[in-house]
């Protein structure tokens, strides 16, 4: 018998089909017979055209997930299973404190090569989402075997003393800074991941999973621990001779798994960076390390997204792929070529160590951001000029250089921000957008011009080296250009 | 045979805590049943850590801001849900939500599992009797921003962040650290959305289980 249960809520419903094993309903005529084999499951969220759609395999993605982004919006504490990019087809992005991101790689979009299907949500639209999901969990005649099961997150080592904060202030990163969390050209910003320690966790401890869904994805990249191992694994351990040599680029494949390693261990035994405004600047320096090294952008199959490890210095010390097409495709990376050499360099020991995401997009595009994000506002690094006549005067200067440079009519809709630094002679030195339209829209600025003028490149590094003023420069929708002095990120 | 189950709140409740209740201790006789919808977390000891227990009085406070004369629909709420053996009265109560570490009047006295859960059922069957409130304001607040259009504009809206930045200033200890970081009107209305937002969240058919759970989130082993 063919059934439907709808889970309708203003802004999500979520419609389910099935069967019910007939060797069980013969019993009694059951008024509401039990959905116990899945057909279909469809997802519609209200302002978005295309509906969710797939097996039993997305709905439990489905579930699982949100169940999981919904703890993590109560308690700010980042849930393992929130953000398992390896296994899990729908994945749930804070874009801003408001704003959340749901993305589902179809099975479809995977063999046919199109990119996943997006849709942003309110946080209106995100409870009724969790509220769709926790009414399907309640209804104990539709799959039940697939019920709620809450569990707290278990402690991570170290650093619990700022949750208080944290806690309070529900984290002040928003559009702004995630825009500033990827470097100036991605087109998304990439979306926070939690700590390896968590996620590893996840394939143990958690409760959710049921066997039936462990079984249907691979975990196969991360190793799993014990949980008993990963409380042992205290950052304080002294670092041993667990970094195995660097490898070479002609095994880049084969290497890969060693670096997988290679990075995780080296996290249990060294410290990791976490100071925003030194993550900002590495950030910098791993893009402009990998950009102009990838060559042959075309014929990516899917995106490359890898967790590569940086030291204080920039140089590369480690990677790992998410997820096995990553791992296979690694060659077409300059990642293994760039892998910093211990005979020029020296070991890595006990040096801190700052993790960022990388992802080569089948577009070509270069993306890199902090794997954690930022945990606050960075700073600008690098010697300021201050002088307020000589800000002044620079002020003009940029005012003039941009307005000179400006044409067309602008198809943007809200205000473009960026900072932009000048050297003492007025030259553009840097610049950053500030704000998610900024980052969408850049190419309809002269900013990217300008800079491709002076420095051939748009993505050059910026000299930090030299005094720099900072401005706020801001492109609004009717052409006006706003020059202001700089007051850092907010 | 489609079958449209409606949104309204509160129906799968005893659903959700049929298959929850197995947690049940055999000393938990003399709590009332409500409370054991809410598993007992792997904590060390009875008391609540220091983030469950700013967090539930913060999420009252919120409610206080949202509805005049929520204090005594408090007190009402546990009459109604049978928790009066637990919060016997106001200065029970009041001496509950000074466990807050960031309180002015705080007191170092633990706050128990039991009046913690207590305290989470009576703020979620409050946020459940507010939803409407609760999504409209979020809604006008998500409406305001997209466009970018200041939150005092709208007199409800502003009318919650005023009382809320209101309530939080007089009650709280200033020189608190974590109150030292919320020292602008933006910041405290900031986290007067974000509370607003965990109580449209605290509405839903399983979240006072939601919301007890994260409670302890980072804190267990």
């Amino acid at each position: 018998m063919n059934i439907q249960r709808k889970y309708s809520l203003p802004n999500c419903t979520l419609l389910l089909e099935g069967l019910s094993d007939a060797t069980r309903v013969t019993h009694f005529q059951e008024l509401r017979p039990e959905l116990s084999i899945l057909v279909n499951a469809e997802c519609y969220i209200s302002g978005s055209r295309q509906p969710l759609v797939g097996g039993r395999e997305f709905l439990e993605s489905l579930v699982r997930v949100v169940s999981a982004y919904a703890q993590e919006f109560f308690s700010h504490v980042p849930h393992p299973q929130a953000h398992d990019l390896e296994t899990e087809i729908v994945q749930l992005h804070k874009m801003d404190k408001n704003l959340h991101r749901l993305v589902v790689h179809s099975e479809e979009s995977k063999s046919n090569g199109r990119s996943p299907i997006q849709i942003d949500l309110n946080t209106v639209q995100l409870f009724d989402l969790v509220e769709a999901v926790d009414q399907f969990f309640a209804d104990s005649q539709t799959l039940p075997e697939i019920s709620l099961k809450l569990q707290s997150v278990p402690r991570r080592y170290g650093n619990t003393s700022q949750a208080l904060v944290k806690q309070a202030v529900p984290a002040s990163v928003g559009a702004t800074s995630l825009a500033a969390a990827a470097i100036a050209f991605g087109f998304l910003p990439v979306p926070e991941a939690p700590s390896p320690e968590v996620r590893t966790q996840s394939k143990v401890e958690s409760q959710t999973n049921n066997s039936s869904i462990n079984s249907t994805v691979s975990t196969a990249v991360t190793p799993t621990p014990t949980p008993n191992e990963q409380i042992a694994a205290t950052p304080e351990l002294t670092p041993s001779n667990t970094f195995t040599p660097v490898p070479n680029s002609t095994s880049a494949v084969n290497s890969t798994t060693t670096a997988v390693r290679d990075i995780e261990e080296l996290l249990s035994t060294v410290s990791e960076i976490t100071d925003p405004s030194q993550l900002r600047a590495l950030n910098r320096q791993v893009y402009n390390q990998i950009n102009p090294s990838w060559n042959d952008r075309s014929g990516l199959r899917q995106d490359l997204v890898y967790r590569v490890g940086v030291a204080a210095d920039g140089a590369i010390v480690g990677y790992k792929a998410v997820d096995s097409g990553s791992n296979e495709a690694v060659e077409k990376t300059p990642l293994a070529s760039l892998l910093y050499n211990p005979a020029q360099r020296g070991p890595v020991t006990n040096e801190p160590i700052a993790q960022f995401k990388v992802v080569f997009t089948r577009e070509g595009v270069l993306q890199v951001s902090p794997w954690r994000g930022y945990s606050r506002t960075p700073d600008v690094v690098g010697e300021k000029i201050t002088d307020p006549t000589i800000v002044k005067e620079l002020s003009q200067k940029l005012y003039n250089s941009i307005d000179q440079n400006q044409n067309g009519t602008p198809s943007y809709t809200r205000d473009l921000k960026y900072r932009v630094a000048v050297n003492n002679n007025g030259i553009i030195a840097d610049y950053e957008p500030l704000n998610q339209p900024a980052f969408d829209y850049f190419r309809e600025t002269p900013l990217p011009k300008i800079f491709q003028t002076i420095y051939g490149s748009n993505v050059a590094a910026p000299n930090n080296k030299e005094p720099l003023a900072h401005f706020q420069v801001v492109f609004k929708p009717n052409g006006e250009l706003e020059v202001s002095p700089w007051e850092g990120y907010r | 045979m489609t079958e449209s189950i409606a949104a309204v709140k509160g129906i799968y409740i005893m659903n959700v805590s049929a298959t929850v209740s197995s947690f049940n201790s055999p000393t938990s006789q003399s709590t009332p049943m409500i409370l054991d919808t809410l598993p007992a977390p792997a904590i060390e000891g009875q008391s609540c850590p220091r983030k469950a227990r700013l967090q539930i009085d913060l999420i009252l406070l919120a409610i206080e801001a949202l509805e005049l004369g929520s204090s005594e629909a408090i007190l009402a709420f546990a009459e109604e849900l049978d928790l009066k053996g637990i919060i016997k009265d106001r200065v029970n109560l009041w001496r509950m939500r000074s466990t807050n570490p960031l309180r002015r009047a705080h007191i170092r006295r633990p706050l128990s599992i039991t009046e913690a859960k207590a305290l989470v059922v009576i703020a979620c069957s409050i946020s459940r009797r507010l939803t409407v409130v609760i999504r409209q304001l979020l809604m006008i607040y998500h409406q305001m921003s997209d466009k970018q259009i200041p939150l005092e504009q709208n007199l409800r809206l502003s009318n919650y962040l005023e009382r809320f930045r209101a309530h939080f200033r007089s009650r709280m200890n200033s020189r608190r650290s974590g109150v030292l970081a919320l020292d602008s009107d933006e910041k405290l209305n900031e986290l007067a959305i974000d509370l607003l937002s965990k109580l449209l969240f605290c509405t839903g058919t399983s979240g006072t289980q939601r919301f007890w759970m994260s409670l302890f989130d980072g804190e267990v082993e």
